[in-house]
Parts: C-alpha cells; sequence; structure tokens
C-alpha cells in the first residue's frame, strides 16, 4: 500500500492574512492623514484646536461663569 | 476575567445606550455648529456657542468616556477580547481618537462661546474657527457611524494575537478532554 505524504497538513492551516476591510481602513486613513499633514502646509500654519485661540488669551472678554 | 452573564448585558446595555447617545448628541452639536456659522442675526449665535459648549462638556464629552470605558469593560470581559477580533480592536481605536480629537475641542468651543457672550460675533469673524467645528463635528459622526457598524457586522478577520489565543484555549480543551 502506497502512504502518500501529508506533510503539508501536520503544518495546520495557513496563517490567515489581513482582512481586506482593514488594509481599506488603514489606506483611507494614510490618506486622511496626507491631507492633515497637506493642509498644514498649505494653510501655512499648525493643525490644531488651539490655533483659533488668541495667544494672549480673551482679553477683556467676560468668561462664562459655569466654567469658572 | 470573564463577566457573569448578568455583568455582559449590564455592559452592554450601557455601552450601547452610550454610543448612540453620543451619536445623537453629535448631530445636535451639528445643528447648532452650522446654526452658528449661518447665522445672521445675534441671538441666534450666541445661542449656538453656548449650547454646544454645555452639550460638549456636559453631554458629548461623559458619554464618550462612557463609551470607552463600557466598550472596554465588554471586550475584556467576554470572549471577544480586546486584541483578538479585527473589528473590536479598530473599533477601539476608532474611538479612542474620536475622544482625543473630542478633548482638544474643549478649548476652541469656549472661545467662541465666551466671545459670543462678550462681544458677539458678526457674521464674518472667527470664520475659519467656526467651519472647523462643522467639519470635526462632520468627521465624528462619520467616525461613529462606522464604529456603530463594526460593532453590529462584527466583519471576520483575528489578529495574530487572537489565532494564537484561540489555539491554545482549543489545545487546552484536547487536553482536559483526554484526562
Amino acid at each position: 500500500m502506497i502512504k502518500r505524504s501529508d506533510d503539508h497538513r501536520d503544518a495546520g492551516p495557513p496563517p490567515e492574512r489581513m482582512p481586506r476591510w482593514v488594509k481599506i481602513m488603514l489606506v483611507v486613513v494614510g490618506i486622511l492623514a496626507l491631507a492633515v499633514v497637506a493642509h498644514q502646509f498649505i494653510g501655512g500654519g499648525q493643525h490644531g484646536p488651539n490655533r483659533h485661540v488668541p495667544a494672549g488669551g480673551l482679553g477683556d472678554v467676560p468668561r462664562l461663569e459655569w466654567r469658572g | 476575567m470573564k463577566l457573569p452573564p448578568a455583568g455582559r448585558r449590564a455592559a452592554l446595555t450601557t455601552h450601547v445606550l452610550s454610543s448612540l447617545g453620543w451619536f445623537g448628541a453629535v448631530i445636535v452639536f451639528l445643528v447648532f455648529a452650522i446654526a452658528g456659522m449661518r447665522g445672521r442675526d445675534q441671538s441666534t449665535i450666541r445661542a449656538a456657542y453656548v449650547a454646544m459648549d454645555l452639550s460638549m462638556r456636559y453631554a458629548i464629552v461623559p458619554l464618550a468616556f462612557a463609551a470607552l470605558i463600557t466598550g472596554l469593560v465588554s471586550s475584556l470581559g467576554t470572549a471577544w477580547g480586546l486584541f483578538r477580533h479585527y473589528w473590536v480592536l479598530v473599533k477601539f481605536l476608532l474611538i479612542v481618537v474620536a475622544t482625543v480629537v473630542l478633548l482638544l475641542q474643549l478649548t476652541p468651543i469656549g472661545y467662541l462661546a465666551d466671545v459670543a457672550v462678550g462681544t458677539g460675533i458678526a457674521p464674518g469673524q472667527l470664520t475659519e474657527a467656526r467651519l472647523s467645528l462643522v467639519v470635526h463635528a462632520s468627521g465624528g459622526l462619520v467616525v461613529l457611524l462606522v464604529a456603530t457598524v463594526l460593532a453590529v457586522y462584527k466583519p471576520r478577520g483575528m489578529t495574530a494575537h487572537g489565532r494564537r489565543h484561540t489555539k491554545a484555549a482549543a489545545t487546552q480543551r484536547a487536553a482536559a478532554g483526554q484526562t
């Protein structure tokens, strides 16, 4: 009786690759990151939440009382 | 550590409530942001930015933290785990990024509310800052929508850590069955 070689079965199933939807999401996140970097260069300034707030603070503008 | 069934259901219920509450609150925030951007009369603009500041501090940020914490409890306390399935890991990262961006927006929103109450905001004034809130709120909605879709559809795909864990658990079960 001829014994077939089943060595490839001993190694178990091939390792599962990263799903396509994860790769697509990584590409989208990469494009968004590039867009933010491009916006920094084109806009000529940093992209940050405090870019709209004056460096010297609020000056004479009264603060809302619930924030103290 | 695995949660008992009652704990799992409580964590999941709180997670669903806080996540959907967060989504709904951001929709309302976006409405205020557009009203503040397009409003022509001072009382509308003032009301919009004050409402945005209040809703951000007392609704959106607490809901975001509630969603993050209950999501962590639900994943770590069940067989799903946090790092075993791509959809859980990706959803967690999306929520972390959304929460960080949210916290970074507190200062400009507070600033706009202060200016609106103090000197008032003329229609053409602080346009970039006001537009930024509309853009960030819209982006936040997209991120929350993607996170919700991931939670509902649970797309297949195990991480390398998840595969190792599953294999180890199967080996352990087989060994226990032989004894």
